[in-house]
This record gives C-alpha cells, structure tokens and sequence, in this order.
C-alpha cells in the first residue's frame, strides 16, 4: 500500500526531555486523519518532524516515499503550524505571491487572487500583515498553507481564532482539497469535521488508531466522544 | 499608593540580576573615574560621546515609544487607579530604563569626566531620551525621522566646536553644551508630560503602533522564480526587525524600508562625512592627526554597529514554517544572507566612495576604513548573522511590546563578535594592510559558513527548538 506518510520508530528529544518514543504510524495516500492527544503528547514536534524542521534521533520518516528534507517532499507538503504567523512585514497578497514564488507555482496571480476571493481576504489585500486581526491572520496562513495545492497537507488546530462561518467555510473548502491531511487537535469535534480516522498518541507514543466510528463505537451509545478518548487518553476503564 | 504602584512597575520591568549588574557598573565607573588619571585621549572619547548622544537622540525620538507590557494592559490598566499616578510610575519605569543605557554607554568616558556638570549632563540626557520617547508616538512618521536626523545633526555640530549643542559638553563647551542639554530636557519633559496628560493609557499599545495599516508600494511577485523571489524582496526592501535592548528594557520592533530610501540617507550621511573630513583641513585629515584617526576610527566602529543592526534583523523576521517547506534549507539560507549582505552593501556604498575620494587627497587613514567598509563590516554582517542563529535565535512574532527586562549569557553573547569587529576597526582604520587581512579571513569564513548545509541544518533544528515558527 503506497503511504502518503510513514513514521518508523520515531524518537525525539529536546535535550534531556523526551518528545517521542518509538512512534510509529502510517497513514495511506488520501487519508483524512486527525492526530489527538493531551497537550504535551507531541503532537506539534511530530508535525515538525514531517516537515523536516527537527530530525529525528532514532527511526525514519517517509512523505509520499521520500525524506522530509528532499525537494519531493518539499513540493508536495503544506503546513499550517499552530498560532502560525504570516511575513509580518508584507502586505496580504505579497506574503501569498511571495510564497507561491518560492514554490514554483505556475499562475501565482491566478492562484493569489483565488484565495483571496475564496477566503474573503481581497479587502485586506494592500494591509500589512502586522496590522490584521487575529482571525484574518489564521485565514491568510491557511491560504499560505495551501497556495501551491500540495498533496500532503499537515494541519495545527487549523480553526483556531476562526468565527463560525469561517469555520464553515475552511472546513467546506479543504473538504474539496485532495490529497492526504493530518490535522493535529485536541478538540474532538473539529477532528470529526476534518477527517474520518484518527491516530491517537500520548506521551510522545502511539496510543491507537482507527476510524472516527470505530472510536465511537469503544463507548456506551449515550456517551459523548470526547468522554471516550479522554479515558483512552489518561488510560482510565 | 503612588509608592506602592512605582514598586510594582518597576519590579514588572527590571530583573533582580539587571539591578545587579546596573549596580556592578555604578560601581565601577565610581572607582574608575576616582583612582585612574585623565589619558589625555579626551578628544577621541569627546567625539564617542556626541556620536553616541546622536545615534540615541535619533533612535528615541525615530523608534520610541511608551513601555506598556501586555500585562499592564490585561491587568494594571483595569484597575481602579489614577491615570496621573499611572503615567508617572510608567515615567519613572522608562527613565530607569534610559537612565541604564546612559550610564551603560558612558561609563567607559569615566576618565573624561573631568567635572561634576557632567554627571548633570548625564541626567539630563537620561530625561531627553525618556521625554522624547513618550513624545514620539504622538509625531508623524516622515515628521519624527526628519526631527532625527536633526537632532542628530544639531550633537554632531559638537565636533566642530559649536558651543550649544547636546554634544558640546564632551566636546570641550561645558558651560555651553550643559546649559543646551538642560534647557533640551525641560522642553522635552514639558511636552512629554503633557503628551501624557492628554493621552489614555489603555490606548499606548495602538500609540505605539505608529506603521501605516497599508503598505503603500507592494512588491509584486508574480512570473519571478523562487530564487528571483527571495532576490526580488530582499534588495527592494530593507527589513529592520528584532528585539530592541535598551540596557534591559527590551521591545519587539519591525519595521520596513525601501532600500532606495536608506541609500540615499546613507549617501547623505557619507556627504556630511566628507565636508566634515574635508572641515578639518590638509593640517588635519590629510596629516597624520588625532582629529583625522578618530574621525575614521568613528565611521568604521558607527558603520560596524549599523551592520550589527542589520545582521540582527535578518533571521528575527524569518518565517520557517513557509519559507523552508518552501525550499531545501542550505539553499534558502544560502541566497537569504546573499541577497541582504547585496542589500547591505548598497548602503554602505556611499561612505567607501568618499573614502577613496579621501585617499586620493591623501588622508593617510582613508585605505584602512575602505578595506574596513569593503571587507571588514561585510564579512562581519554575515558572519553575526550565522552566530546570532546559532546562539540565541530571537524571532519577532507579536506586536511591538515592552517586555520586562532580561538577561541571560546567550542574549549577551550574540553581541561579542561585535566587540572584535570594534577592534579590528580601531586598529584596522590605521594599519590598513591589518583591515584588509582581517576582512579576507572574515569574509572567507563567512563563506564558508554561508554555503555549509551541515550548519544551516543545525542552525533550523536550533531555532525550531527555540520555538521558532
């Protein structure tokens, strides 16, 4: 089966604190999965992994078959990291043509003018990153994350500081994206509108992984979800 | 209860070991200026001191601001307090604050304090710098930066002996430069009083904020490649970003100019130098003279602190998160630095054109601050660029907000590479053959650095862990 992510044994550490230990998960070309688990379970250092802005000590990743550190993987991957901040210097559009620039996209005006319209950014085009509100923010940095329509796209509580209609509108416009998404959260609900399976880790380790209805289905039927994996989670009965 | 608040600010904004080392430097420019004899190198530290006094008057009035934590606004601004009280302790909090880097930039002048006004003057500097900075939010951008360079202008005049100007009282004019620095620091004072008298203090964070919603002169992207790209912003725009450190008092700045703008200020700068080389004469910067070494001593150590400046803005404003899923690392660091260090160099431009000028006049020290422009301070740039990213990666990220004062060894140790480019200036000016070695071998390892894949790699695991985004 070809994985549109692959990690093997994975382990990570900032100095003497350990991140991850002996992770390992694939996910399959197309999947949709959500990537759970308790703050500090290393969820963000696992994503940073997969770009290949930390290296692992131990074990190896693979991104459509190739190293995060390699061109391939390069051009097939859009990260959206959490509380992620845009070139703060650059207005709206120059951040997006800038980095369609830097990704080779062919009709980086057609593009821009795309997500502008579809994200409702074009009024704030000409503003100065700087000066925008938290949430305009959030939307120019998913814009960002996906201007060159990447195949593999790595996700960080992508609705953060999103009004509900944003919401609705991100979650309708990267249900239309194809390709394989991890989206990292540790909000339930957005888990379950963004993807269909989840790999859940805690303690920088592999905890399980399934489809969103057969974690549902490891609780009593009147049981909220989210009482479901937080028991998982803390490893409760 | 005005006690009791000035307390609380205060303890907000200073750190224990900063109070320490405050004390540690009061200490020693005491027993300094008590026990060792004046040199007889007055002239030179004379010229230091209304170099330096320029550089802060400009940067206060052009970059100041009110220090007001996001804390305070949360937290201290909800409380029921008077707002008189409130503007006063914050006052008091940011003099400490330039009260600090006074004391940080003068105390090597303790053999030069000839007399008691000085320390006067010292004061008097410290209340300037603080009014001016709670003025200057209220001033329009193009107004504050031409009221700069005036200001900065008016302390230079100091060198050719005017007798009234805030740099007069180091440069041989006590009576004279004293009474300047008191009557600037009553104006300014009056006018920052009232400045806060009239403003709300809940609204300081968006008075801070003085860059314009819009940018006026995008760049367009669109057809470039991703090389083109990177070359494109980089020479077009100068990005000035970073953390600000008045002696502790830190605040997140980012701000951008176009490179043609800072081109032209810098041929106006290198202009000025040259009537002022010229001032001083055939008998003077043509012979081997203490006025015309330290006039190029001063250009090459004024120059090697702007490159400073600059190196560190080059990675604080970096976005990794784009630009290296963008881009293999080694190849966007490679042409990032190549293009600033271009960048850079077109500002420095002007000032080795007027030094070859001067050498061809035969002004004996000219060669050395060329090779130091040329070869020195460009290779310096690059090489506190790698050094800052590898030792304490600081990355702008939120508004332009005071933060309490910090210090930590790594903070301190990106500005050592500074000191030896200080003194490669001071020696490199007047033994050019020294410049211009020292400038090869620097700009060599600079290089070297700059097209090492092992080093950037380590450099973006090291500022990812730093929490870099």
């Amino acid at each position: 089966m070809a994985y549109g992510i692959e990690l093997a044994h994975v382990s990570k550490s900032y100095g003497s604190v350990p991140a991850l230990s002996d992770l390992s998960f694939e996910i399959p070309v197309g999947g949709r999965f959500a990537l759970l688990g308790p703050n500090g379970a290393g969820k963000s250092t696992t994503l940073k992994l997969l770009i290949g802005s930390l290296r692992p000590e131990i074990g190896s990743i693979r991104i459509l078959g190739y190293s995060p550190e390699s061109r391939e993987s390069k051009a097939s991957v859009g990260y959206l990291p959490e509380d992620a901040l845009p070139y703060r210097m650059l207005s709206v559009r120059e951040n997006l043509e800038y980095i369609a620039a830097l990704r080779g996209v062919a009709d980086i005006k057609g593009r821009t003018d795309y997500l502008l319209d579809e994200l409702e950014l074009r009024q704030y085009e000409k503003s100065n990153v700087g000066r925008l509100s938290r949430g305009n923010t959030q939307k120019l940095a998913i814009a960002l994350a996906i201007v060159h329509s990447p195949k593999v796209l790595l996700l960080d509580e992508p609705l953060n500081y999103l009004d509900i209609p944003t919401q609705e509108k991100v979650i309708s416009m990267l249900d239309r994206l194809e390709g394989t998404h991890l989206v990292s959260t540790h909000i339930m609900s957005i888990a379950n509108r963004l993807t269909d399976s989840v790999v859940m880790i805690s303690k920088g380790q592999f905890l399980w992984e399934g489809t969103i209805e057969e974690l549902r289905k490891k609780g009593s039927p009147d049981e909220p979800i989210e009482k479901v994996v937080a028991r998982m989670m803390t490893g409760a009965t | 209860m005005l006690r009791k608040l000035l307390q609380f600010v205060l303890r907000t904004r200073f750190s224990r070991p900063f109070l320490i080392l405050v004390a540690i430097m009061v200490t020693y420019s005491l027993i300094i200026s008590t026990t060792i004899p004046p040199s007889g190198v007055s002239t030179i530290l004379g010229y230091y001191a209304a170099g330096i006094i320029a550089i802060f008057l400009a940067m206060a009035l052009a970059t100041g601001g009110v220090m007001v934590m996001k804390s305070d606004r949360d937290y201290l601004f909800t409380l029921p307090l008077s707002s008189r009280d409130l503007a006063l302790s914050i006052f008091f909090a940011q003099f400490i604050a330039f009260g600090t880097t006074v004391l940080f930039m003068f105390v090597y002048l303790a053999e030069a304090f000839t007399s008691p006004l000085l320390v006067v003057d010292m004061i008097a500097l410290a209340l300037t710098f603080t009014s001016l900075g709670v003025i200057a939010p209220l001033i329009r951008t193009r107004v504050r930066i031409v009221l700069s360079v005036a200001l900065a202008l008016w302390t230079l005049l100091s060198f050719a002996n005017f007798p009234f100007s805030p740099g007069s009282a180091f440069n041989g004019n006590l009576y004279g430069g004293t009474a300047t620095l008191l009557a600037l620091a009553a104006v300014t004072i009056i006018f920052a009083f009232r400045s806060l008298g009239r403003i709300e203090l809940d609204m300081m964070k968006s008075l801070v904020r003085t860059t314009s919603a819009d940018i006026k002169s995008p760049n367009s992207y669109v057809g470039k490649s991703p090389l083109g790209a990177i070359y494109s912003m980089n020479l077009t725009n100068i990005s000035l970003a970073g953390r600000m450190n008045m002696a502790g008092t830190s605040r997140y700045i980012s701000r951008r100019v176009k490179t043609r703008w800072v081109a032209l200020a810098s041929t106006a700068a290198a202009v000025a130098f040259l009537i002022f080389a010229l001032s001083l004469g055939p008998t003077n910067m043509t012979n081997d003279t203490p006025n015309g070494d330290a006039a190029n001593v001063i250009l090459a150590v004024g120059l090697s602190f702007i490159g400073f400046f600059f190196s560190q803005s080059a990675i604080t404003n970096e976005r990794l998160w784009l630009s290296l899923t963008s881009l293999p690392v080694a190849t966007y660091f490679k042409h990032l630095i190549s293009s600033k260090t271009i960048s850079f160099l077109v500002v420095l431009a002007p000032f080795a054109i007027v030094d070859a000028v001067l050498q061809a006049l035969g002004d004996p020290e000219a060669l050395g601050a060329l090779m130091m422009i040329m070869l020195v301070i460009p290779g310096a740039f690059v090489l506190e660029i790698c050094w800052a990213a590898y030792i304490a990666p600081i990355q702008v990220k939120g508004d332009d907000m005071m933060m309490p004062a910090q210090f930590n060894l790594r903070q301190m140790a990106v500005a050592l590479p500074m000191g030896g480019v200080v003194i490669v200036a001071v020696f490199g000016v007047l033994f050019a053959p020294f410049a211009a070695v020292a400038g090869l071998a620097l700009c060599l390892v600079s290089a070297l650095l700059t097209l090492s894949r092992g080093f950037w790699n380590r450099v973006v695991t090291k500022l990812t862990e730093n929490g870099f985004v």
